[in-house]
């Protein structure tokens, strides 16, 4: 344990790792040789080379993850994250924040950099380049990280990394278990270790004696380490229980996550969308299918993917208006950022003649009152409804002259 | 199919309740973050003229093909060709998802299969219980 503490800040290749990091991953089968060149090349004890080689094993899972978990995170990806995305260095930590608990075991990882920047970027340069290349193996890395959700308990702290010979083979467990606590104390943790740790990674580039602020939590976990251990067990348990609940931790760890992220890096701040239990009635997304004459028959499968679609909309502009909300300091979404939504990406310029529309009376009604508005608003959509309700041909028609006004992208009336 | 379409008064809008409901859900991991009733009922008109938008297109499609129902395939092609290509794996899912759901049913609605038992044999077995319970009753 003692020796855990006094390593931590020593470990000096971790800077390597960070150079490796944009660098595609390379054969897994290189892994454990990489760990042996890690043992000879570096000039330091055992304590380091366990602190560096679980660090830079780690983003190799998180590289691999991100792999995995690519279709899952398209999804995602489309409503929460377009402005994360859009910035290359951040993908990473995004990747992180995204998959909640598959993360949570590269938390600590960020803190080890950190040192490794601190200590001496040019000596382990060397040796970083070919470690850097054989560690993001996936195959390996995926276990390991598997691993720290449901083997995290069971294994004795970090008793395994101490023990030179078993280094290769025990690199992972030790990793669990170091990896999975942090997560207990304060789950939402991780995502900021994360994050923090692409701001550095921009950062420390260049600087190499950036400031490593998060490992200190690491090599003072030990005492911890038993308790939170077996938390990690009843999260791991839940978190492998239910994909929902997954989401939900996304939710909330990544929104702070982007928050440190933005007011570190200057990076917009993206609101991470909740999990969508509640489904649109079919028949309502068939009705108003039908309402348009045009539209014929419907296959029963049909409203139920038209109802997801709109869904994933919703989310959409959901995510998009509160993150404006939260830029502006606001606890509430009106119809004036929806409509900035809206009108800030063609995507959505089907809408901005709704928008518009509101919009105005909003504007009016400011001038009367605000109360005034939300009558006109709902006003104006009962009448769209009852003049759908009145009979097909109303619908139709009513439905064709907001397509028409709309935008008119793809109706040929 | 077995919906009375374009019956009377029923809106063409979508549940103000559900919606709300939903977005809760979805802001539910930006803690304090609520939507105006005002931005509600914008949000349900976007969304109406969204699945209008959707299924117009869908429709155009499946006349082009030929078609006189609008498939899943529609939808994800009309999705696709508007610009939102994005949402097609999710809706694949969930489409899939729903088969799989309607599978079970089936399974499950085949009880007369299940049980083991002929016809006369079940007629028998209800006779005998509504002799017991006529029974019961006197």
């Amino acid at each position: 344990m003692s020796g855990d503490g006094s390593y931590a800040p020593k470990s000096p290749d971790l800077s390597s790792f960070y150079s490796a990091g944009p660098t595609p991953p390379a054969e897994p089968a290189e892994v454990p040789r990489q760990q042996e060149l890690l043992s000879q090349s570096s000039h330091s004890n055992f304590s380091h080379l366990q602190q560096s080689a679980s660090s830079t094993y780690s983003p190799a899972g998180a590289y691999y993850q991100q792999q995995a978990h690519a279709p899952q995170q398209e999804d995602r990806q489309h409503y929460g994250y377009k402005y994360q995305l859009a910035t290359p260095p951040q993908t990473l930590s995004q990747a992180r924040s995204t998959n909640s608990y598959p993360h949570s075991s590269q938390a600590p990882p960020p803190a080890g950099f950190g040192v490794g920047e601190g200590y001496s970027p040019t000596a382990q340069h060397k040796d970083c380049l070919p470690r850097a290349q054989s560690h993001p193996g996936p195959g390996h890395a995926q276990p390991g990280t598997r691993y720290a959700d449901t083997q995290a308990p069971p294994h004795p702290p970090q008793s395994a990394a101490y023990q030179p010979p078993y280094r290769g083979s025990f690199q992972y467990q030790y990793q669990q278990t170091q990896t999975a606590h942090p997560q207990i104390p304060a789950p939402t943790f991780h995502p900021l270790t994360a994050a923090q740790a692409q701001v550095r990674e921009s950062y420390e580039y260049p600087i190499p004696s950036a400031p490593p602020p998060s490992q200190q939590p690491e090599s003072t976990m030990p005492p911890r380490r038993a308790a939170a251990a077996a938390a990690a067990a009843a999260l791991a348990s839940q978190a492998a229980g239910s994909e929902a609940s997954t989401d939900a931790s996304a939710g909330l760890s990544s929104s702070s996550s982007t928050i440190t992220a933005a007011a570190a890096a200057g990076a917009t701040t993206t609101i991470e969308p909740g999990p969508v239990k509640t489904k649109f009635p079919t028949a309502r997304i068939k009705r108003i299918m039908q309402a348009d004459e045009e539209v014929g028959k419907v296959a029963q499968q049909t409203p139920i993917a038209v109802g997801k679609a709109l869904e994933l909309f919703m989310v959409a502009l959901v995510t998009r208006s509160a993150e404006l909300a939260r830029q502006r300091n606001s606890k509430r979404v009106s119809a004036q950022m929806l409509r900035q939504v809206v009108e800030a990406d063609e995507q959505w310029d089907f809408l901005t003649d709704i928008v518009a529309k509101v919009e105005n009376e909003e504007k009016s009604g400011k001038g009367g009152g605000g109360g005034s508005s939300s009558n006109k608003v709902k006003a104006e959509s009962d009448s769209d409804e009852d003049g759908a309700g009145d009979g097909v041909s109303g619908g139709a028609s009513g439905g064709k002259r907001k397509r028409g006004a709309g935008g008119g992208r793809k109706k040929k009336v | 199919m077995s919906d009375h379409e374009f019956g009377g008064n029923d809106d063409l809008s979508l549940p103000k309740a559900t919606v709300q409901k939903i977005v809760s859900e979805i802001l539910s991991g930006s803690s304090g973050i609520a939507f105006s009733k005002e931005a509600r009922d914008v949000l349900i008109e976007c969304c109406v003229e969204f699945i209008t938008l959707i299924s117009s297109e869908a429709n155009e499609i499946s006349e082009k093909e030929a078609k006189k129902t609008i498939a899943c395939d529609h939808i994800v092609k009309a999705l696709d060709q508007l610009g939102f290509p994005d949402y097609v794996p999710a809706v694949l899912e969930a489409a899939a998802e729903h088969k799989e759901v309607q599978k079970g049913r089936e399974k499950k609605a085949n009880k007369l299969e299940q049980s083991g038992l002929t016809l006369e044999e079940l007629e028998r077995l209800q006779q005998e219980q509504f002799a017991a319970a006529a029974a019961r009753h006197n």
